[in-house]
């Protein structure tokens, strides 16, 4: 029984995955499916509504995919990883774990099982809104779909080290996950008033929608950003465990 | 006395303006072992959290011997969907994987375990829960056992077989453990030390602490005549106080020791009464150790 493992199992037997796959599934079904039939929704509220609608398109299909995630599937994220990742938060099995594991060892498993994991269900979930989309509205071009995936996925990682500082600051689950949902709404709304939103991880949110529509690829910046802050948040969040007190 | 396996010097913690140990000086023999006791909030489990690495002592210094520290917290808990099994196995594989898989099911064999060692451990009861933990401990066999409270909040039998692994290991590890359940410590302790307010008011072999209290007091039982013996006995120079207890026993309080056995059973004999008894009191380490707590 290995640390790998152990995160396999916890994935597994606490049905984090089967969670994961429930909310990143199901908004990629319901993206789509708005999409189609938002008209004929808004039709049955009034006729004045219908009017204020601006023409939906396939894009909107995979879009509001993506809006989903970043609101619905990051509060997911954010609990099913605040839940892996602070070890400390009950101090009987960190002292398990501390006194037979370095800090580093414990905490990288943790990290790595839960981002792979969050990656795979959000590909799930888009490759449920790219087939809903080709199948109720149109076909779309399919590079510009798996490289959005690709940049996406790279935030979801990123959020996942968020997660990993914030357990490195504060101990209880719940605290852990809304203080990091909180540190990324702040970060979002950090790139809204300056010029720096191109360097920001939110940046790679909007990567998707941008590439389907035909745009140049334009995030070396926000991508070299997020794997570097990535790696310096793992790495801080290791050191301040390591000097935590029980 | 053998050599030290942990031995700290003028350890100190504060938390703020708190407290918790103040200039603490320990020594554990290698192979003893040693109960840590003391009141609740003496600072027993905060010398440990600093022996066993987890915390920082604010000053002075802790030498531990050796890197094989196997440690048990007072109430063990493990993640609730593994099995028994899969956490004695987990401990095995990150202390050295390379140590044999039927290692894991000796120590759940030794623990009791075995019945439910593929059981997930939420269904495990409180005292299977610490025998899982002890297990856990065990199978890396460490050359040092830090255990908080092991026999805490069990049921008698719980804390029997707590007990009984605890003695098992005499011989094989040091072992230091601390607790406030003093017939435990009384139990399987060779040395000991009394933590009171975060300060160690005595650290010795067991049987010297209790020999420094034995002999104060003797207990006389008579059939009749308390009176007249009471009278006799208050006249000696080396009788401080005479007393007769809720049973009717004497209970004489003396000033010398070598007096008392010299002229005691002699003055007894002379007074021709009815003795039934005469025993120096047992000094319980509850008494001793109240007196040194107060």
């Amino acid at each position: 029984m290995s640390l790998w493992k152990l995160e396999r199992l916890r994935l597994w037997r606490t049905q984090r995955l089967w969670i994961l796959l429930a909310v990143f599934g199901s908004i990629g079904v319901l993206g789509p499916l708005t999409v189609r039939f938002l008209p004929e929704l808004m039709e049955s509220l009034g006729e004045e509504a219908v009017g204020t609608l601006p023409p939906m398109t396939a894009v909107d299909g995979v879009t509001q995919y993506i809006g989903n995630a970043v609101q619905i599937g990051v509060l997911a994220v954010a609990f099913v990883g605040a839940a892996a990742i602070a070890f400390d938060a009950k101090p009987e099995i960190a002292v398990f774990l501390r006194t037979r594991a370095s800090v580093r060892d414990i905490l990288i498993p943790r990290f790595a099982t839960v981002a792979a994991a969050v990656v795979a269900m959000f590909s799930v979930g888009m490759a449920v809104a790219y087939v809903g989309t080709g199948l109720l509205l149109e076909w779309l071009d399919v590079g510009g779909v798996v490289i959005g995936t690709l940049l996406f996925s790279m935030y979801l990682v990123f959020v996942v080290a968020v997660i990993g500082l914030v357990a490195s600051l504060v101990r209880r689950v719940p605290a852990v996950a809304l203080l990091s949902v909180g540190g990324l709404i702040v970060f979002a709304l950090v790139g809204i008033v300056g010029p720096i939103a191109p360097w920001l991880p939110s940046e790679l949110i909007g990567a998707t929608d941008h590439l389907v529509r035909g745009g140049d690829f334009e995030f070396w910046r926000s991508v070299s950003v997020t794997v570097v802050l990535t790696i310096a948040l793992l790495a801080v969040s290791i050191r301040r465990l390591e000097v935590r007190e029980l | 006395m053998s050599e030290s396996l942990v031995s700290t010097s003028a350890v100190s913690k504060r938390y703020g303006d708190v407290v918790a140990l103040d200039r603490v000086d320990l020594a554990v023999p290698q192979g003893s072992v040693y109960g840590l006791i003391g009141p609740n909030g003496a600072g027993k489990t905060t010398m440990l959290g600093i022996l066993a690495g987890l915390r920082k002592a604010t000053a002075g210094s802790v030498e531990v011997e050796t890197a094989s520290v196997g440690v048990l917290p007072d109430t063990p808990q493990f993640d609730r969907w593994l099995t028994g099994r899969e956490v004695v196995d987990l401990s095995r594989c990150l202390v050295d994987d390379a140590r044999p898989e039927s290692k894991v099911d000796e120590v759940l064999e030794v623990a009791g375990l075995t019945a439910d060692a593929h059981r997930q451990v939420r269904g495990y009861s409180r005292g299977m829960l610490q025998r899982l933990g002890l297990a856990s401990v065990v199978v890396n066999e460490p050359d040092l056992l830090l255990l908080d409270e092991p026999a805490a909040a069990l049921d008698p039998g719980g804390r029997r077989e707590v007990l009984d692994l605890i003695s098992a290991l005499r011989g094989t590890s040091t072992v230091l453990f601390s607790s406030h359940i003093l017939d435990d410590v009384q139990e399987v302790c060779d040395e000991i030390g009394i933590l009171t307010r975060g300060e160690m008011g005595y650290q010795g072999s067991l049987d010297g602490l209790l020999s420094r209290y034995v002999g104060t007091r003797y207990l006389v039982r008579i059939r009749h005549g308390h009176d007249d013996i009471i009278r006799v006995l208050e006249a000696e120079q080396w009788v401080k106080s005479v007393s007769i207890g809720t049973n009717r026993d004497i209970a004489i309080e003396i000033t010398s020791q070598s007096e008392a056995e010299r002229r005691l059973v002699g003055l007894l004999a002379r007074s021709e009464l009815p003795v039934v008894s005469v025993v120096p009191d047992r000094t319980s380490l509850e008494q001793v150790f109240l007196e040194v707590t107060r």
